[in-house]
Order: structure tokens, then sequence, then C-alpha cells
């Protein structure tokens, strides 16, 4: 390949590229939950920030309750991880954030639990603002979109575990990762 | 020169991506939108008084290391005042448009707004300017690409550089989903994402929205480069 002002601008941009993707898989901080400082509303009421949650295990995911196709799988698997971990007793709790920050009340996200028999007090299901809703989302790199005139959220599918600083330990990604020995 | 709200007069168009495939048109109210990028000179000022945006720790969590070096490390250039503020991810674009009451602009705001042409609101059935967006896209990067926001001439809408100088943040710019492989049509990934639609877009010739969309879906919210900057919209003028 003749190394011409044009060629060598595109091995350069090429072997930047390389660098780029590299830095991406050894450079980077683990994601840490409790870097941002938004303010969450839970099914109770209470309002509060995810700081909370520090000292505990998390196991972590965002739906939304009016959500026909797979939130309703990713809190059954959530569930599964619940059972598989309770006669341990470890200190985890189980945090679901929702996406739709207009239509999510604190009453549906009641409904919700009842519903899908998230019982015990280590269920937390939260709701924010539209601005801390996408904060988080892009902190955690959870994709979604809110599709305009139906209201159907388009989203990642994924259950992210923290540990108990908060750092990001493991990504399942997709309905059909396997649950056992999580922690 | 400044940079001013200039007011973008709500309408119906139809979004290259984003829509459902029956009801592909999308409403966009009211709203107001910078007629710059935001500069060099603005995104220092934000960050003398913001000190959580000097500090390194906060920047690695929100940002990378190329905002790190250039915004923190480096001494400013006097040439480089109304240049693009660039190397900024998604997260100190959104903190600098919140301190100054805004937002950043949705992607259908976005879209809407960089339809114009110079002299048309809605310019999209003109050729020449597709032409010259793919012509600008067509240039090699190089540090000599960027110049002064305040140059140049604006679009119908007053508003300049919505081309020709800058990839810009808008608030969703992740929130489009095509499938993760297209070779197989009809195949949407039902176990990635929720609800995956369609990936043909709204309009095939339109080359330029396909390669913005691809570059905005390309990038994570910590990401910089130094050709992305961004400008801030408003829900109202003051």
């Amino acid at each position: 390949m003749l190394m011409t002002k044009k060629n060598k601008i595109r091995c350069f941009f090429q072997i930047i590229f390389i660098f780029v993707l590299a830095s991406r898989v050894f450079g980077e901080n683990a994601v840490n939950l409790y870097s941002l400082d938004e303010r969450w509303q839970d099914q109770n009421a209470k309002v509060s920030s995810l700081a909370q949650y520090k000292g505990k295990k998390i196991v972590f995911a965002m739906v939304y309750t009016s959500c026909q196709g797979a939130c309703p799988l990713i809190t059954k698997k959530m569930q599964k991880i619940f059972k598989q971990l309770s006669d341990k007793k470890p200190a985890v709790e189980f945090v679901i954030v929702s996406f739709d920050s207009d239509q999510d009340s604190i009453d549906r996200l009641k409904s919700f639990q009842t519903h899908m028999k998230l019982t015990g007090s280590n269920w937390h299901l939260l709701v924010g603002s539209p601005q801390s809703t996408r904060k988080l989302a892009n902190l955690l790199d959870i994709k979604f979109a809110k599709r305009p005139k139906t209201n159907e959220i388009i989203h990642d599918n994924k259950i992210l575990l923290f540990d108990e600083q908060g750092r990001l330990v493991k990504t399942l990604e997709g309905l059909g990762e396997d649950t056992a020995d999580l922690f | 020169m400044r940079s001013q709200k200039l007011f973008v007069s709500g309408g119906a168009f139809i979004p290259q991506f984003g829509t459902n495939k029956n009801d592909p048109s999308v409403i966009v109210s009211d709203f107001w939108l910078d007629s710059h990028p935001v500069t060099e000179a603005a995104f220092r000022k934000f960050l003398k008084s913001h000190a959580e945006w000097r500090d390194e720790k906060n920047a690695s969590n929100f940002s990378d290391e190329k905002f790190t070096s250039f915004w923190l490390r480096r001494e400013p250039s006097p040439n480089r005042v109304y240049y693009p503020a660039i190397f900024v991810s998604w997260f100190a674009a959104s903190a600098f448009c919140e301190a100054n009451m805004g937002r950043l602009p949705t992607t259908f705001e976005w879209e809407y707004a960089a339809r114009a042409s110079a002299t048309k609101k809605d310019g999209s059935a003109d050729g020449e300017l597709t032409a010259q967006i793919l012509d600008w896209y067509a240039q090699p990067n190089s540090a000599n690409a960027l110049f002064s926001v305040f140059q140049g001439k604006p679009n119908a809408y007053g508003i300049y550089h919505m081309h020709g100088l800058i990839w810009e943040w808008t608030e969703d710019f992740n929130a489009f989903f095509a499938a993760t492989d297209s070779r197989q049509e009809g195949d949407k990934n039902k176990d990635l994402q929720c609800g995956a639609g369609s990936l043909n877009g709204a309009n095939r010739e339109n080359y330029a929205a396909y390669i913005r969309y691809a570059l905005r879906g390309s990038l994570r919210a910590k990401d910089t480069l130094s050709n992305l900057g961004f400008r801030c919209a408003y829900d109202q003028k003051k």
C-alpha cells in the first residue's frame, strides 16, 4: 500500500480506533451506583438517594409496570435470584427503577409489587424524574426509548449486580443468562 | 457576537428513526434552541463556577481521560476561545445546560431544527443541502477543521452550524434501537431488547441522517470526541 498522505491519515485513524477500543476494555474505572446524587421515591412514598443501600449487595434492574414484553421476565429472573440467595441470608437488596417516570406512580409500583409477588422488605421499587432516570440509565449503560404516541418503552434487558461499595461486579444481559453462583 | 436563544416553532415531521412504521410522523412542540454551539469560553466559565467538574475523580466517573487532559490539565489557547467546546461527555454537556436553565435538545428536536436549509425551515427537499452535508462528512478529521462558531451563515431559523462544524449531543442520543444483526430480515433480538423495532430508516436517500444516527448511537454517555460538542435547548425564553 502506497504511503500517500491519504493512506497515512487512514492508517493513523485505524491505529487510534484500535487504541480507543483497547482503552475501553482495559482503562476504565468500575461503574459505581452511588456516584449520582439523584432522588427517588419508592413504593411506600419514601424519598431518598440510592446511597441508602450502601453496605449491601444490590441486584438491580430497570423495567416499567405496563410493559408487555420482557419486563415480567426480568422481574421473575430477579425473584429466582432472590430465592437462590434467601437460604444463605446475605445482605442483598433488590432494586427496581422504573423507566416510566411519567406513568409509574407510587400506586402503580405498589400494585406491580403485589401482582408480581415481590414479598419482603428488601424489594425496592423506585421512580424519579425523567432527568434522573436518563442519568442513571446512562451511568449504567442501559438504553431506553419511549415511542411517541404509544408510550411503549423499548429498552435493554439487563440485570446488574453491585457489591457493598456500589461497584458493578456483573451484568446479566438478555433473558437467557444463568442465575446460579452470582455472588 | 453572542449565542442567542432562538424560537423554533413546533410542527410535525418524519424523523429518520424512532417512530412506528405505521405512523412515522412525530410532533415536536415549540422550543428554544441556542443559535450557536456552546463555545470553549462558555464551558471554561462553567468549570470555574462548578468545582465538582474540575475534580479529576468526578471527571473519571462522568467523562474520560481526554476531558481531563483537555479541560483540566492543558492551558487554554487564546485562538480557541470561540471554538465549539469539544471533549465533553453527555454528563458534562447536560450539567452545563442545567446550570444555564436549559437542557440538551431531544433527538427529534435537533433533527427537526437541522432540516432547515439557508432559506427554508423544511429543507428536506433541498438536494444541495444533503450534498453539502455529505461533503463535510467526507473530509478527514484534522485539528484545523474547527473554527469560531461565530463565523459562517445561519439556516432559516437563524441557527448556525447544525452541519459543518461538529457532531452534537442530544438528550436521548442512545435511544434508537436497530436490530443487532441486519443479515436476517425480521430477526429482532427479543432476548437483548424489549420491543426492539425496525431497522429501516424513514428515508433511504437521507444518507446524512443515517450517519448522524450511527455516530450518536455508537456513543456512550461518558465518551468524548475531538469533534463532538453540543448546544442547549430551553422550554421558555427566560
